[in-house]
């Protein structure tokens, strides 16, 4: 559904990222771990078509997000903890506004607003301008606009960055909901904890390149250490 | 590009705008209450010190004597206060230095320096010549100095009529010639004559300042606030979120010129009418009206470059910087109607800027000709649609969009990759450059300097074949295929055929529909054929062949092929015409060739060869010419039975170039 194959990202001399393969599958959500300029964000925006490759390809749905990145905007769901909403709109014309710009129907859009409205309880602030929102509630109407159009890819980029523990906690059950939707998912974070409990894979980045893959529970067996975020650290000084 | 997704993008971008409580104080605010209150404010206060001025008696020194009736008349005449009397200085540099220390020191307002023998001229019916020391720089001063000549030029008369009588003299003893000036403008004229100078810069201005926020807003603002991420992750093609943001802006400076005006009017008008001069501003709902589409192209044009360079930077900040020289680079121009004899003409019309500029002042005067004004018009959107394609193409360059470091290579740099054919940008861009090139080129061609048929190798192979095929060149592309260098099939080949005999009938059958609606359309075609007529065999060659290739491999081949990339076939055949019609610049002529160009480009794309458009144009164009020599073929062609026969060639034409389905 969503899959990496050799993509690479060159700044001049810097490889802001190298050689990175990978693939999610329908129902599964990988993690993107690493610290922080560890590539995490250069490699999603290459698969949702933002940023285009040096080298190597990013699919989504088999679509070439370099050759037809229309068509992968299309599929794809895509939310970032630091995406910002229109101030002077309120989050129902910003989820009019998307679902337009996903060519959805006036009232496909009112129905699919009206059931995430309420799944996501935004009933309270749906029709206030995003100005006057909080951070949880900007990010509540984030997860909207990324859902509105039902696409079978969500690349999610730390997207409980900044939110309470009870909006990020909201935010990783639609999550766990979407993947049990049958979405494809890629979520990254620096948050070990988030990742242990969501993911069913993780990738490890530092530097730009994989440094390793596999279950919360392999890696750290691998490592020989209790939690996902020791096995990380051990990683990283084994490479310095 | 999807016009419901653009009507999205500008709804939202509109709504956001009318939101913007700083946009609103700047497009309707600003205007409605400042204009009218610094006008009218400006205008009681200029009213008042001029009558003030008109009413103070003037102060002087008086050096010498001054004839008592002089200054008897003068009291009456002005009120003159003789505040010094001094002896006359022994040289005039004495005079002027005590001159000047007295109205330094606001003793006196001006100074009068009298002969010594002033009262025996007098006497003797001499003229006296006063001196007046005033300083230039004062307003005081300079308005005493104008009182008192105005009041001696009255008393002057006078005593000049006392001595023709006394001698008995005619009324023109003393002025053997005198020029009576009529002014052959009215009020209204004159008004309008001072309006079109000033005018046009207060309007570009205006459009400037008015567009500048949402420009910046909607595209720097945008990065800025970290929505523009939001919106590239949907599925939105650049030119689309470009026309989309584009109409915004015009709408804003339109509507925001449009409030300023209306509010500029109000105010100038009722200062004039305080001023009580001779002259009218002749503004009205139509004039206003009229005005109000002149600047449309201005906003088309400007409202473009604003979003380029909104798009360009990387904040609001760095915004503000970039919009201060542009301001700059659309007064200077814009100053053209205060430059003497500069007006609105044929070298003038495609110069950008300074063509809006004198554009708006020729509608204001009433004196901008019909045909130029469509010159200006199709200037300024060629102008607009290169840069709009130039904003796209920033809307696609990662590096400016997500802030990065050296963002002109990006956007200047020549494609990385080698492309089959043209892109549509490039198709786009290639058809304002060829327009500029061809306008401006034509004027060198002279045929009294060079022959008809040096003009016609000068104009279509100088100005037409080698721009597109070095344009194809440096945009390496394939010359093969982006100008469909490939022979048709079979049954494309009886297409074209049947094409080339009967698609003259098309522009036949237009040009005598469309005769009626435009009065210039007769007397061009007459200039036309005087033109050519006198050619012989090998101009009426040249003039079916030459357009048949050079014009052929510009938009059916480079204009046609980057078109057909938009992935739009409609687009292809309609954009290649339009380019083709609005390039013969004279409303007929753009109606008529551009029909023909949609039979060019339809049969050109269908049957994948250059040799379909060459072969139609060329028999059109050979028709043409054989019909100015020979009147019975041209009355063969105008024949009812002719056309008719014509159009059903055509019809099976196109039935046979079409391509079957795979």
């Amino acid at each position: 559904m969503l899959e990496a194959i050799a993509l690479t990202k060159r700044y001049g001399a810097v490889h802001a990222a190298a050689d990175i393969s990978f693939r999610v599958g329908a129902g599964e959500v990988v993690g993107l771990l690493g610290p922080n300029g560890a590539g995490k964000t250069t490699i999603l925006r290459m698969l949702a078509g933002i940023l285009t490759p040096t080298g190597g390809r990013a699919l989504v749905d088999g679509v070439d997000a370099t050759t037809d990145p229309f068509e992968v905007k299309r599929r794809l769901g895509f939310l970032s903890g630091d995406t910002a909403l229109y101030q002077r709109l309120t989050p129902r014309e910003v989820l009019r506004y998307f679902g337009r710009l996903h060519g959805l129907a006036d009232d496909a859009i009112a129905a699919r607003t009206a059931r995430l409205v309420d799944e996501l309880r935004m009933g309270d602030f749906a029709d206030r301008r995003c100005a006057a929102l909080s951070a949880g509630q900007k990010q509540k109407t984030n997860i909207a606009r990324a859902f509105l159009h039902d696409p079978p890819a969500l690349i999610l980029d730390e997207p409980t960055t900044a939110l309470d523990i009870v909006t990020g906690r909201f935010l990783l059950d639609a999550i766990s909901r979407a993947r049990a939707a049958g979405k494809a998912i890629l979520f990254s974070t620096h948050v070990m904890g988030e990742a242990e409990a969501l993911c069913d894979r993780v990738l490890l980045l530092h530097g730009g390149r994989i440094v390793d893959e596999g279950a919360p529970a392999e890696l750290c067996a691998r490592a020989g250490v209790r939690t996902l975020g020791e096995a990380f650290l051990r990683r990283i000084d084994a490479l310095s | 590009m999807r016009w419901s997704i653009v009507r999205t993008i500008f709804g939202k971008e509109l709504v956001e705008t009318l939101r913007d409580r700083r946009t609103l104080f700047a497009m309707f605010a600003l205007p409605v209450l400042l204009h009218p209150l610094l006008f009218l404010a400006l205008g009681r206060v200029t009213a008042a010190e001029t009558q003030k001025r008109k009413t103070i008696a003037p102060r002087v020194a008086i050096f010498g004597a001054m004839p008592r009736a002089l200054e008897d008349r003068l009291t009456a005449e002005i009120g003159l206060t003789v505040a010094a009397r001094l002896p006359a200085p022994p040289t005039p540099e004495a005079a002027a230095a005590e001159a000047r220390r007295l109205v330094d020191a606001h003793t006196v307002d001006l100074a009068l320096l009298l002969p010594p023998d002033a009262d025996a001229r007098l006497a003797a019916d001499d003229g006296v010549a006063l001196t007046a020391l005033f300083s230039s720089v004062s307003d005081v001063s300079r308005g005493a100095h104008a009182r008192v000549a105005k009041a001696l030029d009255k008393i002057s008369a006078e005593e000049l009529a006392a001595r023709r009588a006394r001698r008995k003299l005619p009324d023109g003893f003393a002025e053997p010639y005198r020029l009576v000036d009529e002014d052959l403008a009215s009020s209204r004229m004159r008004g309008a004559e001072i309006a079109g100078r000033a005018l046009p810069v207060i309007v570009l201005f205006v459009i400037v300042t008015c567009g500048l926020l949402p420009a910046i807003d909607l595209t720097a603002g945008e990065k800025e606030r970290g929505t523009l991420q939001t919106l590239l992750c949907a599925p939105v093609r650049p030119l689309e979120l470009v026309a989309g943001k584009y109409l915004t802006v015009v709408v804003a400076s339109l509507i925001g010129a449009a409030a300023n005006l209306l509010a500029m009017g109000f105010a100038l008008s009722r200062q004039i009418a305080a001023l009580g001069d001779d002259l009218e501003l002749g503004l009205s709902l139509p004039t206003g009206l009229v005005l109000f589409v002149a600047i449309i192209p201005a906003a088309l044009l400007l409202s473009a470059l604003l979003l380029g360079l909104g798009v360009f930077a990387r904040s609001f900040r760095e915004a503000q910087s970039y919009m201060t020289p542009l301001l700059l680079v659309v007064l200077v121009p814009a100053m053209a109607t205060l430059v003497p004899g500069v007006e609105l003409s044929p070298s003038t019309a495609l110069v950008p800027i300074a063509n809006l500029s004198l554009l708006i002042r020729g509608v204001v005067a009433g004196t901008a000709p019909t045909q130029l004004v469509f010159v200006v018009t199709v200037a300024n959107l060629a102008y607009a649609a290169a840069a709009l394609v130039f904003t796209a193409r920033v809307f696609e360059t990662e590096q400016v969009l997500l802030s990065g470091e050296s963002p002109w290579r990006d956007v200047f740099g020549r494609a990385a990759r080698a492309r089959v054919t043209p892109t549509p940008r490039n198709a786009i861009l290639f058809s304002v450059v060829l327009l500029v090139v061809a306008y401006y080129g034509s004027m060198f061609a002279d045929p009294k300097r060079v022959g008809l048929l040096g003009m016609l190798l000068v104009l279509q192979l100088g100005l037409f074949l080698a721009p597109a095929v070095l344009w194809a060149l440096a945009s390496r592309v394939s010359l093969r295929e982006t100008f469909s260098l490939r022979l048709p099939s079979l049954r494309g080949a009886a297409g074209i055929l049947c094409l080339t005999l009967g698609g003259w009938a098309v522009g036949e059958l237009v040009a005598r529909a469309l005769l009626p609606l435009f009065p210039g359309a007769r007397a061009y075609a007459e200039e036309l054929a005087r033109l050519l007529g006198p050619g012989d065999a090998k101009v009426a060659i040249a003039v079916a062949l030459l357009p048949a290739v050079a014009e052929e491999a510009c938009f059916r081949g480079v204009v046609l092929s980057g078109l057909a990339n938009s992935g739009r076939r409609s687009v292809a055949i309609v954009g290649s015409a339009l380019a083709f019609g609005l390039l013969h610049l004279q409303p007929f002529h753009v109606l008529t060739a551009s029909v023909t160009g949609l039979l060019l480009g339809w049969a050109t794309l269908e049957t994948g060869s250059i040799l379909a458009g060459a072969l139609i144009h060329a028999a059109n164009n050979g028709l043409r010419m054989i019909a100015l020599h020979h009147p019975a073929v041209e009355q063969a062609l105008a024949h009812p039975a002719t056309i008719a026969a014509g159009l059903a060639l055509t019809a099976i034409g196109l039935l046979l170039v079409r391509r079957r389905p795979a």
